[in-house]
């Protein structure tokens, strides 16, 4: 957690930290986690979830079960066009992730504390036919974690989710709307899934039912952190 | 009926429990299925047959027939031969009143000269007073089952999607062979299997060998799915199959098709009666539940099968007479409410045999018809007299009994003497019916299945379809091969609705300060697929803050486009009528975009933020249609030009009212006076903390700030201009009071106040057209529209009436409609009933009238072509 992160729960909203309005960014299911008991803090101008309950039993069940967390606030950036000559100029240190969905089209997936750098970077060398934009709050992110992941894909999808190799990436409806999933190369099982930031409360809600027979766990940054995830 | 101690491989003995049939305690034992244990209890009658009410009993055994459904706990048309008992399981017999013991409809029966074929096209209509008066009862009378009321709650079925590499449909001899062959191989494979146990008729023929074989396919990595029918094969091909609770969509590489054979009833008198048995349905009985189903049997062998069957009586204790039907034909069964004998032989020289129960022992015929709905021809096989399966699509097999490895030898479609012959018995089609019906003309197997509802019952055939078929030949006098066979259809097992609404979703969108209107107790309403707020308290109370003071509305869910390129102004230039080129840097236009019919599709703004990136919005309803129209033109004309739909990047507010540039010089550095930021003007920088795109537009009619910046920002600004907002009075406001706003600035909504024929001239946004500049979407029909004029205009009007005419009444001329009103409400502000109407162009002149139609009332209206409030735009622009 960086020196700026301050810590709040859902008995102590963030409206009541503070006498005056800090710029705060929130994920389009910011109340969910409330609802569901986190313990929110602030990180990089996002209010991110840490753990709903106790770490080691969401550690638990993204090694051995199904977890569910919300990664909305990843900075990302939709290129589109000359893909190559826009990542050229990235460090590959800066991108924690990149998902290239076509010859022209990728989102590349920072630390949000990055974003503004490599945003920088890629508009300022992408060729006269490419577009770099601040997706960021475009895309809702949620990443699925653990060995019931491809379980939970066979309530989701209707494409082939054995085609999802470590690394690659596949465009496709997910529950009847627009969808990047990411195979993570991870030593963990991580699916991430982007979809349109105003379904975010509809498909959190439609993830979780369709995953009830699966037991999962709403998880937080703090489990995901432990088990390697960044 | 008794249980005996042979058999009975699925069943504990030592575990017994009951089930209620209607009010009757019923003893069971573990593992029995609903039809053994009422067989084992010696009940005959499992329901009332669905036309004449006529006693029905357990027929096949195998969930292929619909003899046997009853309602579970609630849930109708539960087949009781294939679901297992459960502890105090309440069963209840169907399509009976006051019970199927002695059920009074079977009157029906009796009259049933009275209901032919289609007889409901036919009698009960004239007089015509009459057919409203027996509708209902028909339809009282008709259908199976009853769902429950009030609906119980059921249980949530899922959507699965899995992808094997062999597929396999059925979980019998071959099926589990071909199966464990596949995954021995090293391929994903899956097995289907209808019944809850595996093996098909070696379970009862050889339990050790089915056995062996589960086990086999089980060791080699077969994921078996039991109790799974699969009951459509389509285009992909797409097995769907039905689970307990589960709805499959399998794609697989290779589908092996190992469906087996099905055991074919025969045509005679009364061979509904509770007693006739399939060969199938007495072996099942026996060996997997041990349970005797008749003590003195003949049993009409038309093959090996009747003769093992008949083995298996006499070893369960029962006394057995087999009969050769090629020698001695049955004629009928005979008994009132179960056998109690059996004529055979022929009408001049027949012999009448006493039995409890009567066994028709064969023949088999291919279970094609997922095959053929797959896409796999079929061809008539003369020495089998069967349908097999000819050419198969590619990645498609079929193996064991339904690729013809058994022989089958029909009987006689139809005996020679009188009484009720029953060709289907789902449907109680007769064999009287199906003459009837083909003397009237029905001659083919659609038409008369269409007439008599023949195969078209809970067994889709499964038991009827041969002898459907070969009667059809006799009846025309055609050939078996002549004759068509139905197209094969799914769903071709019954399912419940329920599986089939499996994962239906209703994706709804949200705005990213949809959380604060929920804690301000907003009603929200649909609007296309979002949420939206319609009020947080009374409209005209928003509306009086947004005149008055100022007031903020959460506009988030308009459509919102970044558009860059060296092209993108050319591309701007071609979707629409209005000026781009000209557009200066910073400023915003108003522009519709037209179809080439010159159709207004969407309108919303455009903002220039450099020299090749624009910042264009639509409308929340038109964003799909347009982001596909927009990147379809630009892929057509090979523009350099790039579109990206920010839709849901961008949080965006309408700040509307005289205080509302109070507001934002609390939230903002940027000077947001009129001289720095007027009418049409944007500005970019800190709002709240948050980057922010501000446009100073109204669609409200007061000074106002569209205010758009990154969605996760939302609640926060959100946040903040409600509280900057809180000395001045701030209201939020809803689309409700959004509407009266607009409409008292006679500012349409494309949609409601335009339709799939309104073009710029009649909506009165010929202002906008700009003929100066290069080709664009609807030129050449707006040139003519020009040059000739417009037929129809919308134009705003004023009502003095306590009603305001609800949008959608007829404007009339003369007594004739002529024109429509699409917007209408109350504005407090103008004390009067303000709306928009389309109306014939000569009524498009200041101070006309017309009248309104609506409900039996007429109201006068007067036409006012400029805005109601604030005509000269003075509050707009201040």
């Amino acid at each position: 957690m960086s020196d700026t992160t301050e810590t709040m729960t859902a008995d102590r909203p963030l409206s009541e930290a503070s006498s005056r309005p800090m710029p705060v960014m929130r994920s389009p299911i910011s109340a969910r986690h409330h609802q569901q008991g986190a313990t929110l803090s602030i990180e990089d101008g996002w209010e991110v979830p840490r753990h709903y309950q106790d770490t080691e039993r969401e550690r638990a069940a993204i090694r051995n079960g199904l977890a569910i967390a919300d990664i909305t606030a990843r900075g990302k950036i939709d290129i589109r066009g000359d893909v190559d000559s826009a990542l050229a100029s990235l460090p590959q240190a800066r991108a924690a992730a990149l998902a290239r969905v076509s010859r022209s089209w990728a989102l590349v997936l920072t630390p949000s504390v990055g974003l503004a750098d490599g945003l920088r970077l890629m508009a300022g060398s992408a060729s006269q036919d490419t577009m770099v934009t601040d997706a960021t709050s475009i895309y809702a992110g949620f990443a699925l974690l653990g060995p019931r992941v491809p379980d939970l894909l066979s309530r989701l999808i209707t494409t082939d989710p054995s085609a999802l190799r470590h690394g690659s990436c596949l465009a496709t409806q997910l529950l009847r709307l627009p969808a990047i999933l990411l195979r993570r190369e991870l030593p963990l099982m991580v699916v991430e899934t982007y979809l349109p930031s105003e379904y975010a409360n509809y498909a959190w809600e439609a993830i979780f039912k369709a995953a009830h027979p699966l037991g999962p766990e709403p998880v937080g940054l703090d489990a995901l952190h432990a088990e390697g995830w960044r | 009926m008794t249980r005996v101690p042979q058999g009975g491989a699925l069943i504990d003995r030592a575990t017994s429990l009951s089930i209620t049939l209607d009010d009757r305690r019923i003893p069971a034992l573990e593992g029995d299925t609903i039809g053994s244990a009422l067989a084992a209890a010696g009940v005959m009658i499992t329901g009332r047959s669905f036309k004449y009410h006529r006693p029905r009993g357990l027929y096949c055994m195998t969930g292929a027939c619909g003899n046997c459904l009853v309602t579970v706990d609630g849930e109708p048309n539960v087949r009781a031969c294939t679901r297992q008992v459960a502890r105090d399981m309440r069963v209840t017999r169907q399509n009976a009143w006051p019970g199927a013991e002695h059920d009074l409809l079977r009157t029906f029966d009796r009259f049933s000269g009275a209901l032919p074929a289609g007889f409901y096209y036919k009698i009960f209509h004239k007089p015509q007073f009459v057919w409203p008066l027996v509708e209902p009862i028909v339809r009282r009378v008709a259908g199976l089952g009853r769902l429950p009321k009030p609906p119980s709650p059921g249980q949530h079925a899922e959507r699965l999607t899995v992808f094997p590499d062999v597929l396999v449909i059925g979980g019998g001899r071959a099926g589990l062979t071909a199966a464990a062959e596949a995954a021995g191989a090293g391929r994903r494979t899956m097995l289907l299997e209808q019944r809850a146990e595996l093996g098909g008729r070696l379970r009862t023929q050889d339990p050790v060998a089915a056995e062996r074989l589960r086990q086999a396919a089980h060791a080699a990595g077969v994921q078996i799915v039991a109790s799974t029918p699969a009951f459509g094969v389509f285009e992909g091909p797409l097995v769907a199959a039905a689970g307990p609770h589960t709805l499959w969509r399998i794609r697989a590489g290779q589908i092996i098709f190992a469906t087996g054979s099905l055991e074919q009833g025969s045509v005679f008198t009364n061979n509904d009666l509770p007693g006739v048995m399939l060969s199938e349905a007495v072996d099942r009985l026996l060996a997997l539940y041990g349970v005797r189903p008749g003590v003195k049997a003949v049993v009409v062998a038309y093959g090996s099968q009747g003769r093992d069957t008949a083995a298996a009586l006499e070893q369960a204790g029962a006394h057995v007479t087999v009969v050769d039907p090629a020698r001695q034909p049955v004629l009928s069964a005979m008994g009132q409410r179960r056998v109690q004998g059996v004529l055979l032989g022929t009408k001049e020289a027949s012999t009448k045999l006493d039995c409890d129960l009567l066994v028709l022992a064969g023949p088999r015929v291919p279970a094609t018809s997922l095959l053929a709905q797959a896409g796999a021809r079929l061809r008539y096989e003369a020495s089998l007299e069967a349908y097999l399966p000819d050419e198969l699509p590619d990645g498609m097999r079929a193996v064991g009994s339904v690729a013809g490895g058994e022989a089958s030898i029909l009987p006689a479609p139809t005996s020679p003497s009188d009484g009720k012959q029953f060709v289907c018995q789902c449907m109680d089609v007769t064999v009287k019916e199906m003459r009837q019906a083909v003397n009237e003309g029905f001659d083919s197997t659609e038409l008369l299945k269409r007439y008599t509802t023949l195969t078209m019952g809970p067994c889709q055939g499964k038991a009827c379809l041969m002898s459907s078929l070969r009667l059809c030949a006799e009846l025309t006098d055609r050939p078996l091969p002549q004759v068509d066979r139905p197209t094969a259809r799914p769903p071709w097992t019954p399912i419940p609705l329920g599986v089939l609404a499996a994962g239906h979703l209703v994706p709804r969108k949200e705005t990213a300060i949809h959380q604060r209107h929920l804690e301000a107790g907003a009603e929200f309403m649909w609007a296309g697929d979002w949420q939206r707020p319609h009020h947080y308290r009374d409209p005209r109370l928003e509306c009086e803050a947004v005149h008055q003071r100022v007031g903020l509305i959460d506009v988030s869910s308009l459509g919102k486009f970044r558009i860059a390129g060296s092209q993108a102004v050319t591309l701007l230039e071609r979707l629409y009528p209005s000026k781009f080129a000209d557009l200066k840097i910073g400023r915003v236009r108003y522009g519709a975009m037209l179809n080439d019919q010159g159709v207004i599709l969407d309108d919303g703004t455009v903002c220039r933020l450099g020299d090749e990136e624009f910042f264009v919005t639509v409308t929340t309803g038109g964003t799909s249609a347009m982001d596909q129209w927009i990147k379809w033109w630009l892929a057509d004309w090979a523009l350099d030009a790039r579109v990206i739909n920010v839709s849901g990047g961008y949080a965006a507010v309408n700040l509307a009212g005289p205080r509302s540039r109070e507001v934002m010089q609390r939230l903002t550095n940027m000077d947001v006076s009129k001289e720095a930021l007027p009418y049409l003007m944007s500005a970019r920088g800190d709002l709240a903390g948050a980057p922010a795109l501000i446009l100073r537009i109204g669609f409200v009619g007061e000074l106002s700030y569209e205010i758009h910046v990154p969605s996760a920002y939302g609640q926060h600004v959100w946040d903040a201009i409600m509280e900057a907002g809180r000395d001045f009075g701030i209201e939020p406001f809803g689309l409700e009071a959004q509407r009266i706003l607009r409409l008292e600035k006679q500012h349409i909504i494309v949609g409601q106040d335009t339709d799939a024929l309104s073009d710029p001239y009649g909506a009165g946004l010929q202002w906008m057209v700009k003929f100066d500049k290069a080709d664009f979407l609807g030129r050449r029909s707006l040139e003519e529209t020009r040059d000739h004029g417009t037929s129809e205009r919308l134009v705003g009007f004023t009502v003095d009436a306590a009603e305001v005419p609800p949008e959608g009444s007829a404007v009339v001329d003369a007594g004739r409609p002529v024109g429509r009103v699409c917007s209408s409400r109350r504005s407090d502000v103008m004390k009067t009933v303000v709306g928009m109407a389309w109306v014939p162009a000569p009524l498009a002149e200041d101070g006309k009238t017309f009248e309104i139609a609506y409900n039996g009332h007429r109201a006068s209206a007067r036409v006012v072509l400029k805005p109601f409030y604030d005509p000269e735009g003075t509050r707009l622009r201040s």
